[in-house]
């Protein structure tokens, strides 16, 4: 899995990179395509080793039968990763402006999720953690295990 | 909160959200037909005023909601691979699951 950028890296050196990229975007609004792409890119490939690791992690936590998993479907997984996040950030978009808003919040990412009753609960759990401090009894759950057609 | 399991970074993925929603303002504004060419600072002020932002509850649950998919395209390629005998998930696997899973998320 440390192919691609070791995992480990992430935490420290790249937090200080990043806040720099922040700083950039708010004060440039105005970027030209090319730069865009480029920051795009960058931007891929964090997700790319985010990916890694969700994927090493799901993967050891299966205790049953140990599978690895290829090096190409990890980069396949990153790339519908970036794909789906673009078009659930133009999905998030439209939900808040249809509602008025130009601020997504989190009902809107629950909309994202309607077509799953599955995920939408455990969103809804996780969103109720994060918001509500007056329920504190449901604090996280660690994963989704079962779908439908599983 | 999700200590040990690894997921996405919200600030990563804000980054991402904000190029998106900065080239549909862009296509926005395109499609609009803005009169003749503005002046730029008068644009960025507009664009500024337009762009969408997102708070960042909604951003963790997004980052979740990406780690789900990632969790079951795994989960799922996996059982496929277990069906066929192998301890190795291969671009086939993750081919066969895919369609479902792209309906299901």
């Amino acid at each position: 899995m440390d192919r691609d950028n070791d995992p480990a890296a992430i935490g420290g050196a790249s937090n200080e990179e990043e806040e720099e990229d922040e700083l950039e975007l708010e004060s440039e609004p105005a970027l030209t395509q090319a730069e865009r792409e480029k920051r795009k890119e960058r931007l891929r490939d964090r997700m790319k080793v985010a990916v890694a690791r969700v994927v090493e992690n799901e993967v050891t936590a299966r205790t049953d039968f140990r599978v690895e998993v290829s090096p190409v479907v990890v980069s396949a997984l990153a790339e519908l990763t970036s794909k789906y996040a673009e078009s659930l950030a133009r999905d998030l978009e439209s939900f808040a402006h249809h509602a008025g808003r130009k601020t997504v919040n989190v009902e809107d990412v629950l909309l994202a999720a309607r077509r799953n009753p599955d995920v939408k609960a455990v969103l809804s759990d996780q969103a109720k953690a994060l918001t509500g401090q007056q329920q504190p009894k449901k604090r996280k759950r660690p994963g989704l295990k079962a779908l439908p057609g599983d | 909160m999700q200590a040990e399991a690894p997921t996405f970074r919200p600030d990563v993925l804000h980054e991402l959200f904000k190029l998106v929603w900065e080239e549909t303002a862009k296509e926005v504004e395109e499609a609009e037909g803005a009169p003749g060419e503005e002046t730029p600072a008068a644009a960025d002020i507009s664009k500024k005023k337009r762009n969408t932002t997102a708070n960042a509850h909604a951003l963790r649950l997004s980052c979740e909601l990406l780690r789900l998919l990632i969790a079951e395209a795994v989960g799922r390629a996996a059982l496929v691979a277990e069906a066929e005998g192998q301890d190795c998930i291969e671009g086939s696997h993750l081919e066969r699951i895919l369609p479902q899973l792209l309906l299901d998320f």
